[in-house]
């Protein structure tokens, strides 16, 4: 071969290896396997023993609430058919990692839980200066590693419709709805001839949170609570009786025990006829 | 002065005075326009004469983010035949076809400062003659090497004349590869040159050529990012870049910047020897797609590696920072690059489309130039003619990969916008020469028109012109073994077009600052020769004023994305360069080359700042602080030292050493306004927002090798011999300011500047063949 056809050959050569270097094949969501520990309703016997979870211990269920409208700040609620935990994550835009409706698996080593407001929490163990018992789990690579998307798949949502005497220990973190709610609104917050009372779901002076105080059909108290920080928390509440679904709290109200609804967005309010 | 001294001191070893025609007679088988490219600008500089330390500055302080004087005013135009191949529209450059005509067998000629040229809007110009009838019938094949950015590269050049009449050239050829010292750098590139000349030989009187030229570079290129010092340091690597992650055992890179902008050029030129000594008729039409890519997200994690608060330096709590800097220390790519696993994964979870998305911002380009020229009649020197321009850009980002979504995310911000600019001038130069010196000068008169229109969701429409005037006189004139020169220039220009409008991707608003904008300068030059050695000094100054900017920014104070719009910007520059050059030996060729240089703004400015998504507007007026703030991030000194040996046998060795000092990062606007420093800030606040953060210093050496053996010619090119990567080749600082509030007090501190550090050793091989 002569060097002018070897350098020639080499010309062509270059014209045929410069190419792909900005071509990519797909990506395959992959598949896990998801073998749990324990249901989430066993989480509340070990809450408030600061004790970690062992090595290998794993969590899991299906999301039904995220921080998408702001409500819920960093935090991914988990429910399985037996109960429910509230992940405390400190990250932004949870709701496009754990969507409602996926199934994830925690790894829960290292982690402990604690009950609060009737809801079992799940996060790093926080300091002993710390009154809380629970704090965030931090770092992406930690939450990334931890919490894990099972598969692709996205399962129904639908709230367990309970009335206020139905309420048990294990609905306490769960999606719920409640039926024949009204806002107890007084003459100050009527809209004479509107559908909505002048009071929005989460403006507040004092603190982040909101409470608007509506009763059933039987006159029993249920609080709604709404960040301030919600995207919805400058809609003003509709009239009438309604149906309203979130994840199920617990707190006092003159002295009684009071269920407590934290919304997801205004899609959990749903008017009755 | 101990330069100066040393060179006479060497110049003393031989007395035997040694000139270019000397090199021309022994040496003429090194031919600068056939080596001549990007690797190898050395031999390139040999056909330089006139303005040695720009010439030197142009290619000698590549390694560092370099503005010729601290201003993009004195960076070169770029002509083919007579007609500028940039367009003013464009946002990112067209370098591969500037660095694609100086690699082609073409004569290159050069127009500087005190050129008898017209010029586009800068005082120098780089000029590709497309003629091929100047050039000897040759072929030639070249194959190179490269660690930088490409590995192979092949090139096949012709040149030849089939008749008396006419003469053509061709050139193809392509270059592919990655970079081997910065992961995520890659290139692709082919080009194809056709030209061909008809003369019609000298009838009756008058001769006339023809010269059609077409050219085109489709290239592929990803990028490199800037980043702060704190992910370099927990990188482990000063070459770190962000840009890129593993897909299925690949790299990917998120910004690819693809280009294909074929050009087609004509010229006819009529030579009168009774009426008119030339007419030239030049005509230029460009039209293709500049695309880049750019990762988007809405609604999800930030999908950079680099993230401000992914680092350790956001984490409060010491063992969670600890921590994130052990992922990096294991180098974790899902974490220290762009995982487009996960990316794919959760636009896989979305039902409301993709959170992620790779979009292409595109500038679907065209432009037409035209010019008719003519010397007048019994005036040779006198040059009079028309330039018109028409220039179109439509701006837009389109999906490139959804990345495993259905479709693009509500929340992914698109833009679509088009812009045009028309312009015209008449003008004329002209250039009298006389045993005492020569006088030269051009004077422009003209229009320049600029309309836009938004075509997205929120539809603006506007247009508006603009009257120009450029104007130029030089003089010069032997004193004893040298010449003195003086050199004048205004200029009164239309504003950029993108500092018209704040966010033209969105609302497009007007900047009520952005009008016509006034340049004045001039240097005094003169250039001495004492036995062997040529001296070559210059001082300058500039004046701008009227200057506009736009800049878009997240604003922690209003936590909103906001536009600043600036005007009355007042910029001085001043400067002295001294070069120096003697042929102490036979073969043995020295250069040096010094410069002092400032350039910084005189005065106090204006802008207001406006919500991007609403046009509401923040803060009006606001006063701008910037007097006596370094506007350039240009060296405030240059030193350099050259030394080139041709030996008998046909060996060219050579070796440049550079260090550029007294770097400043240009200033940011919104820390110098009123409108941010009026908040309650500390004096610790105060000082980390307006000092002036440096650059530091920055060296470099350069050597070089060739050697001919017969049809094969040989080089080799070492840039960054020492592998010297401590400094930085640039860097800016970011207009963002963290807001942190902690019992009940608010404080503002600037993010970290982001860098990039010296690009490391590196080598071109490179083998000619010709037959």
């Amino acid at each position: 071969m002569s060097f002018r056809t070897f350098l020639i050959l080499l010309f062509v050569a270059v014209a045929v290896a410069g190419c792909g270097y900005d071509s990519h094949s797909d990506v395959e969501f992959p598949s896990k396997d998801a073998t749990l520990s324990f249901p989430l309703s066993a989480l509340r016997e070990s809450a408030g023993s600061k004790v970690p979870f062992a090595e290998g211990t794993s969590i899991g269920g299906v999301v039904v609430a995220n921080d998408l409208s702001g409500n819920f700040y960093r935090t991914v609620v988990v429910e399985d058919e037996s109960g429910a935990v509230a992940l405390r994550l400190a990250l932004y835009d949870l709701a496009a990692l754990y969507p409602v409706g996926c199934r994830v698996c925690v790894d829960a080593a290292g982690l402990v839980a604690e009950v609060r407001n009737g809801v079992v929490e799940v996060g790093w163990p926080a300091d002993a200066w710390n009154s809380d018992e629970v704090r965030a789990i931090e770092g992406r690579h930690e939450i990334y590693e931890r919490v894990t998307v099972v598969s692709p798949e996205r399962e129904d949502v639908v709230p367990t419709a309970l009335t206020v005497d139905e309420i048990a220990l294990r609905h306490y973190g769960c999606f719920v709805a409640l039926r024949g709610l009204t806002f107890q609104g007084d003459e100050e917050d009527e809209d004479v001839g509107s559908e909505y009372w002048r009071t929005d779901w989460g403006s507040t002076y004092y603190g982040s949170e909101a409470d608007r105080l509506f009763v059933d059909e039987l006159g029993r108290f249920v609080l709604v609570r709404t960040s301030r920080y919600a995207d919805f928390a400058e809609q003003s509440i509709p009239r009438g009786r309604m149906s309203i679904s979130g994840i199920l709290y617990a707190d006092r109200y003159k002295g009684a025990d009071v269920p407590v609804l934290k919304i997801r967005d205004l899609s959990d309010v749903q008017r009755e006829r | 002065m101990v330069v100066v001294l040393l060179l006479m001191a060497l110049s003393s070893l031989r007395a035997q005075q040694l000139s270019e025609s000397y090199y021309r007679e022994n040496y003429s088988w090194i031919d600068p326009e056939w080596w001549a490219d990007e690797s190898n600008p050395y031999l390139l500089r040999e056909t330089a004469g006139e303005a040695p330390f720009e010439e030197f500055a142009i290619y000698g302080l590549s390694f560092i983010d370099y503005d010729y004087r601290g201003s993009s005013r004195f960076s070169r135009a770029s002509l083919l035949g007579v007609l500028p191949i940039d367009n003013p529209l464009e946002r990112y450059g067209n370098f591969n076809l500037s660095s694609l005509l100086r690699s082609l067998p073409h004569s290159h000629t050069y127009s500087f400062y005190n050129s008898p040229n017209h010029t586009t809007s800068h005082p120098s110009a780089e000029g590709f003659d497309p003629s091929p009838s100047t050039l000897p019938s040759k072929s030639k094949l070249r194959v190179g090497l490269s660690s930088r950015t490409y590995n192979l590269s092949t090139s096949y050049s012709l040149v030849a004349h089939p008749s008396e009449q006419f003469s053509l050239s061709v050139a193809l050829g392509g270059r592919a590869g990655r970079d081997l010292a910065i992961e995520g750098l890659f290139s692709e590139r082919a080009h194809l040159w056709l030209a061909g000349e008809w003369r019609s030989g000298e009838k009756d009187g008058y001769e006339q050529s023809l010269t059609v030229a077409f050219v085109v570079v489709p290239e592929l290129r990803s990028g490199r990012s800037w980043n702060t010092q704190e992910v370099f340091d927990l990188a482990g690597n000063r070459h770190y870049n962000s840009y890129w992650g593993i897909q299925n055992g690949k790299v990917r890179s998120s910004r690819v910047t693809r280009t294909a902008l074929p050009t087609l050029y004509g010229e006819w030129n009529l030579r009168d020897n009774i009426i008119l000594t030339d007419l030239n008729v030049s005509a230029l039409i460009s039209g293709g797609r500049h695309s880049r890519t750019s990762l988007e997200w809405d609604g999800a994690p930030s999908p950079s590696p680099d993230y401000y608060a992914y680092l350790p330096s956001s984490f409060a709590d010491p063992r969670v920072a600890a921590e994130v800097e052990g992922v990096w220390a294991a180098r974790n790519l899902s974490y220290t690059q762009i995982d487009w696993h996960r990316l794919h994964h959760i636009n896989a979870l979305s039902d409301s489309g993709s959170h992620y998305a790779l979009m292409s911002e595109r500038e679907d380009r065209f432009s037409a130039v035209g010019e008719l020229s003519g010397t007048l009649l019994g005036a040779r020197r006198v040059r009079v003619g028309v330039r018109g321009g028409w220039y179109d850009s439509h701006n837009y980002n389109t999906p490139a990969d959804l990345l495993g979504g259905g479709r693009l995310g509500d929340g992914v911000e698109t833009y679509d916008y088009r812009v045009g600019d028309w312009r015209w001038a008449i003008f004329s130069t002209f250039r009298l020469r006389s045993a005492e010196g020569e006088l030269s000068g051009d004077v422009e008169l003209g229009s320049e028109g600029m309309n836009y229109e938004s075509l997205g969701a929120k539809p603006r429409l506007g247009d508006e012109s603009h009257t120009t005037f450029r104007g130029r006189v030089a003089w010069s004139r032997g004193v004893g073994d040298g010449h003195l020169g003086l050199v004048a220039h205004y200029h009164h220009t239309a504003p950029y077009w993108e500092s018209l409008f704040a966010a033209p991707e969105g609302r497009m608003s007007r900047n009520p600052y952005a009008g016509g904008v006034d340049w004045v300068g001039g240097e005094l030059n003169g250039n001495y020769t004492i036995g062997p050695l040529q001296l070559h000094a210059t001082l300058y100054g500039d004046y701008e004023w009227g200057g506009a900017t736009t800049e878009l920014f997240w604003d922690g104070l209003s936590s909103t994305y906001a536009s600043i719009m600036a005007g009355g910007l007042e910029q001085l520059g001043l400067g002295a360069e001294l070069s120096a050059q003697v042929e102490p030996l036979e073969g043995v060729s020295l250069e040096g080359h010094l410069s002092l240089a400032h350039r910084f703004y005189t005065d106090s400015a204006l802008a207001d700042i406006i919500s991007y998504d609403d046009g509401m507007v923040i803060a009006e007026g606001s006063d701008l602080d910037l007097a006596g703030l370094s506007s350039s991030v240009a060296p405030r000194f240059i030193g350099a030292l050259a030394a080139k040996y041709f030996s008998p046998s046909g060996w060219l060795f050579g070796v440049e050493w550079a260090v550029a000092m007294g770097r400043t990062m240009e200033p940011s606007l919104l820390f110098a306004s009123d409108y941010l420093l009026s908040a309650n800030l500390t004096p610790e606040e105060r000082s980390a927002l307006t000092q002036s953060v440096e650059l530091g210093s920055a060296s470099n050496l350069d050597v070089f090798l060739f050697r001919r053996f017969g049809r094969l010619g040989i080089s080799l090119s070492v840039g960054n011999l020492l592998n010297d990567t401590e400094g930085y080749s640039g860097g800016y600082r970011s207009s963002r300011v963290k807001v942190t509030s902690n019992d009940h007090t608010q404080r503002l501190l600037p993010y970290a500047p982001r860098y990039r550090h010296l690009y490391p050793r590196h080598l071109y091989l490179t083998l000619n063949y010709e037959f």
